[in-house]
């Protein structure tokens, strides 16, 4: 009985050191979120709430801290609701910003089309809805003051041209896409635009569903780099895909000779760039999209009329670039 | 009373190439309790679940009330007034019993939820008309299980049953209970409901049967009047041969003492337990269900605790804190249950016998196959288990077998004590009679042996010295030449008779 | 009753292959269709290619098979794959941690995690359900807060070599490992002392204390050593993935699960070998190669996948039926 009593309370402490450990990490996001309760809006100071898909990726978390950074430069309250991927989640949290009267809001949908009863509150109580990142469906747009984000459809087609220039005589590729998001679905598009005149002499061996995850999307990859003996590059809708194809050539002894092009430039997505795993990386531009949504809120505030629809140039990633900005998005 | 309610004719049936069943006639009157012996695998089960639609015959007709039916399945079986009380109790033991007998068929009120008031109402008179004392909003699992074997009489009996096949229903009651059982029986037979009747107990259908149908191997080897015939006839109908000595007892000289129980006592269960065994007894413990000695003998053997006493084993202390340790110090134990504590049917014969005793055959971590087989082989022959290879699922070993199975298991730990807790519960007469033969020869051999058993007779004619157990508590310690039928009786219940 | 008794021996290889009759059909079916509807199914890059993919199911249902034959279920091996994948680069990269020391601690927290299952299960007699859907968040969780989430990259040659480095330069450790673990495993149900009991304990609880079986010791290590190999498999794939992905594992147990369904393990206990799980992953593996192989969009894979898996279930359960009514001699 001793030595289970022993055993049990060593692991509670293991258990208990790791997270405390650990808290340090998280609190950064936590803190954001426990900041400002109440809004003030008169003597200029305005406060400002941002409600992402999520803090669990440095995609959305880049854009917390430069949205955080701006509002305490220019002495605003600000406040970040993570709904963790979770639609109702982010349903009760868009209800209680209405609530709270902010100023003005930052929203990334948890699902494009599912957000509208929230949007309608926020509106009623008169507060604008900036939507960034991942827009939200066609018939709720008249809900949002406007739309900021990446130009998906543009960073597929910088890709495409790349690829002809880098295969001018064509190639058998292989596409890793994410159906179910639309802005992945606009990369795809873009990126066959971009092949532009060259198409027919691209073939497409294969194009797959790698669920945006490194883990789905290397298995994946394995088989086809199998089943194309020939293939000369995979083309991966967002950077932890082409991790995962980059993974699977590995494995398969054919770095160098499989291709991989991407499209986000994430710190992990530089560091591959630079070492050669990834062959071309088109860019994401959170934090510019940050920088845009701010700026636009605070025009919106001061009573400027904006564009309803924002899209930021992408561009392809230098080594150079990569080496530079390491370990940070753009 | 000579009306024929049932009539099987020329009944055949076959598993694959195993005839189960080998044209079996049989009538049962109106209003009679009719019994059907015959050992383990001679085909009963197997005529009843062909009467009760479960199995379909291969050739042969089946007529109620001189009336052709056609068994296809449960449903027409109760159609037809046939109710079976199986081995096993199926009711569901978080219901209450009026719930339990109305399963599928509830009594609805007009805004169609339950009507519990009704039911309740009728399922009480149903016991009751039963001579069944029992709250019958209580749910099934909190009965005892006589009680619980009771209410499944009950329910077979709503459903209008003119024909009621109980298959060894005592199997698991005390004396008082089957007696509570027949007085039931008793009273069906008066509301003119007829009885097959499963058992293995001789004294019982002599007790409760107007005629014994003797079934061997699947086929009819015939019927008589109960009245008219006598236990050896009937014996030697299901064996095919007269069994001369069924109980085998040489008596040898009690050697040194090898167990001695002093003064151990678990709170209300059972106090100041005092005895001892020497190598080449047997001690017999008698009393009646309940009174503790299972629960005595799952203390010393480690697996229940107790508040005080001491246990020796060749005069030194004995501290085991399980069974595990019980082994070790050479004790063994065949459970009262086979099925559920003394087996794991699922798996091998091979696998049973060397569950306990694997680290005789290790060499290294491994377990050698070779050593492993070299003892299998030996008990399987010396216990003569019949059974096709011994890689073959006990559960499909006749219920003698796998007794025998057990005691190989326990024998294999080589013991110095072995507790018998009702060995020959389930066994058909001729296996019993080998088991009582292997019994005799282990004490032969020196083996202290402890024989729980609530079988007069076994104890009897096996024992030594036998403890007489009632309410926890040692009543009376009788020796080989006091020991008799009411001699036994009169301590197992405290009567003065 | 002067009847010989017959006690014969049967070969091993060839009861494995009856006890595993269905399942082996279901595989040679699928195999052979696939190689004649994809010219690359049978190439040996792909055999080493498929083999590489489930070994790491494998790891997981080895346990998993142990488990389930005892009675039990685990469903905190996919988490604490992630869990041992993000902690133990996160320790080598972030922390700073040596190689060694950081894998040592990982596979140690994991095993922790089983160990602390089989302590809780046999302790306070919760089902093994509830406890292990505990840890399976707990594990998850301390990833996540680990990690903030994020996944961490890891450039470490000598760290990659263990999931990507080559025996002979031909056959991929993750393959290699697997084959050793396959045979320790069928080596330790089948040969020790161990092994013996998790049937017995699976077959009749009662009766295996009865028997002497050290009940609680036996199920502590079942679930002990079924944390460790998920800790292994969360090496081995982080290793691969050439990073720590706190999102890494979901759903494995699932897959661990359905490859001891398809190799015959019964959900109640009791019942189950190493050589029939096997084939179960081997099964789910080459479906998911073949479809892709095929270019079956991943919507329709997951519907051929489910499909594929109740069928062999059914086949699997009729084969007993079959047996259950022409096998068994006398039933009473």
């Amino acid at each position: 009985m001793k030595k289970k009593l022993v055993s049990t309370i060593l692991c509670a402490a293991m258990t208990a050191a790791m997270i405390m450990g650990c808290t340090s990490e998280s609190a950064v996001s936590k803190s954001s979120s426990e900041g400002s309760s109440k809004a003030a809006s008169s003597d200029g100071s305005y406060s400002f709430a941002f409600l992402p898909n999520t803090q669990n990726n440095t995609f959305q978390s880049s854009m917390n801290d430069k949205l955080k950074e701006l509002c305490e430069e220019a002495g605003y309250k600000y406040t970040c609701l993570d709904p963790d991927y979770d639609l109702n989640t982010q349903m009760s949290q868009l209800s209680d910003a209405a609530n709270q009267g902010f100023d003005a809001v930052f929203v990334i949908p948890v699902d494009s089309a599912g957000i509208r009863q929230g949007l309608q509150e926020l509106n009623d109580a008169g507060i604008p809805v900036l939507n960034v990142d991942t827009a939200v469906i066609e018939d709720d747009r008249d809900l949002v003051e406007t739309i900021i984000g990446t130009n998906a459809f543009m960073a597929g087609q910088l890709v495409g041209e790349q690829m002809v220039k880098d295969y001018p005589d064509g190639a058998k590729i292989a596409i890793l896409d994410f159906p179910s998001n639309e802005s992945c679905v606009d990369r795809v598009n873009g990126f066959l635009d971009g092949l532009g005149d060259s198409k027919d002499k691209f073939e497409i061996v294969a194009q797959q569903d790698g669920k945006a995850a490194l883990d789905d999307s290397m298995p994946i990859a394995e088989d086809i780099i199998q089943a194309n003996q020939e293939l000369d590059a995979f083309f991966c809708i967002n950077d932890p895909s082409a991790l995962g194809a980059a993974a699977a050539i590995k494995a398969a002894n054919k770095t160098g000779d499989i291709g991989v092009y991407s499209i986000d430039a994430s710190p992990d997505g530089k560091e591959a760039l630079v070492d050669g795993s990834f062959t071309c990386v088109a860019a994401q531009v959170p934090i510019q999209i940050a920088e845009t949504a701010f700026e636009k809120a605070v025009e919106l505030k001061e009573g400027k009329t904006i564009d309803k629809e924002i899209w930021l140039d992408s561009h392809l990633v230098t080594a150079d670039e990569a080496k530079e900005t390491a370990g940070e998005w753009q | 009373m000579d009306k024929v309610i049932l009539e099987m004719n020329d009944i055949s049936k076959s598993f694959g190439a195993t005839q189960a069943l080998c044209g079996i006639s049989f009538k049962l009157k109106l209003g009679e309790i009719h019994a059907l012996l015959g050992e383990n695998g001679a085909g009963k089960s197997t005529l009843i679940k062909v009467l009760g639609g479960i199995h379909q015959p291969d050739t042969g007709v089946i007529k109620i009330n001189g009336q052709e039916i056609k068994m296809s399945g449960i449903h027409e079986a109760q159609e037809a007034g046939i109710g079976i009380i199986h081995q096993e109790i199926v009711l569901v033991p978080y219901l209450t019993v009026t719930e339990n007998i109305f399963l599928g068929r509830e009594i609805m009120t007009k805004f169609r939820t339950k009507d519990m008031k009704q039911m309740n109402e009728k399922a009480q008179q149903m016991t009751e008309k039963l001579g069944l004392h029992l709250d019958v909003t209580k749910p099934v699992g909190k009965l005892s299980i006589a009680q619980q074997q009771m209410v499944e009489i009950v329910k077979a009996i709503s459903f209008n049953v003119k024909i009621l096949v109980m298959d060894e229903p005592t199997s698991s009651l005390s004396d008082e209970e089957v007696n509570k059982l027949f007085e039931t029986m008793a009273r069906l037979k008066a509301q003119h409901v007829s009885i097959i009747y499963i058992s293995h107990r001789m004294e019982e259908l002599f007790a409760v049967s107007d005629s014994v149908t003797v079934m061997r191997d699947g086929t009819y080897v015939g019927t008589v009047e109960t009245a008219k015939t006598n236990a050896d006839e009937l014996v030697s109908m299901m064996v095919g041969r007269s069994l001369t000595n069924y109980y085998t007892r040489t008596y040898n000289k009690m050697d040194k003492e090898v167990l001695r129980v002093e003064n151990l006592t678990r709170k209300g269960v059972f106090e100041n337990v005092n005895f001892s065994v020497h190598a080449g007894e047997i001690l017999g413990f008698s009393g009646l269900v309940g009174a503790g000695r299972s629960e005595i003998m799952q203390a010393i053997f480690g697996n229940d605790p107790f508040d005080s006493g001491t246990v020796y084993l060749n005069n030194e202390k004995l501290n085991v804190k399980n069974s595990m340790d019980a082994i070790k110090k050479g004790l063994a134990m065949v459970p009262e249950d086979r099925k559920k504590q003394g087996l794991t049917l699922i798996n091998s014969v091979g696998f049973n016998i060397m569950l306990s005793s694997l680290d005789s055959v290790k060499s290294g971590i491994a377990i050698s196959e070779k050593k492993k087989n070299q003892v299998i082989e030996k008990y399987i022959s010396e216990l003569n288990v019949k059974a096709a290879s011994k890689d073959i699922a006990v559960s499909s070993l006749s219920g003698g077998n796998q007794q025998k199975v057990v005691i190989a298991k326990w024998l294999a730990t080589n013991p110095q004590v072995l507790i018998l807790d009702e060995p020959t519960r389930g066994v058909d007469v001729g296996a019993k009679a080998e088991i009582y033969s292997i019994i005799n020869k282990l004490a032969g051999k020196g083996l202290a042996i402890i024989l729980v058993s609530s079988e007069l007779p076994e104890i009897i004619n096996m024992c030594d010295n036998v403890c007489v157990v009632r309410a926890g508590k040692i009543v009376g310690k009788l020796e080989r030449n006091e020991l008799g039928q009411e001699e036994i009786m009169k301590y197992a219940t405290g009567g003065e008779k | 009753m002067n009847e010989k008794i017959k006690v014969k021996s049967t070969n091993p290889v060839i009861s494995m292959l009856k006890s595993n009759m269905g399942i082996l059909c279901v595989m040679l079916i699928i195999g052979i269709g696939l190689s004649f509807m994809t010219p690359n199914f049978l190439t040996g890059n792909n055999i080493i290619s498929v083999l590489r993919q489930i070994s790491n199911n494998i790891f997981l249902a080895l346990g998993m098979t142990m488990v389930i034959i005892l009675g039990g279920i685990d469903l905190s091996v996919g988490s604490i794959v992630a869990m041992t994948g993000t902690l133990t680069v996160g320790f080598t990269v972030t922390n700073g941690v040596p190689m060694g020391a950081a894998i040592l601690i990982g596979l140690a927290l994991g095993t922790l995690v089983g160990f602390f299952n089989g302590f809780i299960v046999t302790t306070f007699k919760v089902p093994a359900f509830i406890v292990t859907l505990s840890t399976m968040n707990i594990a998850k969780g301390i990833a996540y807060i680990y990690s903030g989430g994020q996944s961490t990259r890891i450039t470490n040659d000598a760290y990659a070599m263990i999931g990507t480095g080559y025996l002979f330069g031909l056959i991929p450790l993750p393959v290699v490992y697997m084959i050793v673990l396959i045979v320790v495993f069928v080596f330790l149900l089948n040969k020790t002392k161990l092994g013996t009991y998790i049937y017995a304990v699976g077959g009749n609880r009662e009766s295996a204390r009865l028997s002497g079986v050290p009940i609680k010791k036996v199920e502590i290590m079942v679930f002990t050593l079924t944390g460790l190999l998920a800790a292994f498999a969360g090496l081995v794939l982080s290793s691969r993935m050439y990073s720590g992905q706190p999102s890494a594992g979901d759903g494995y147990e699932m897959d661990a699960i359905a490859a001891c369904v398809l190799g015959g393990v019964s959900m109640s206990g009791g019942v189950g070998h190493v050589s029939g799980t096997v084939i179960g992953a081997v099964v789910i593996g080459i479906i998911s190669n073949g479809l892709n192989l095929m270019g079956v969009s991943s919507f329709w894979q997951l519907v051929v996948k489910g499909i594929i898996i109740m069928v062999a279930v059914i086949i699997d359960s009729q084969k007993e039926m079959i047996s259950e009514r022409f096998g068994k001699k006398k039933n009473k």
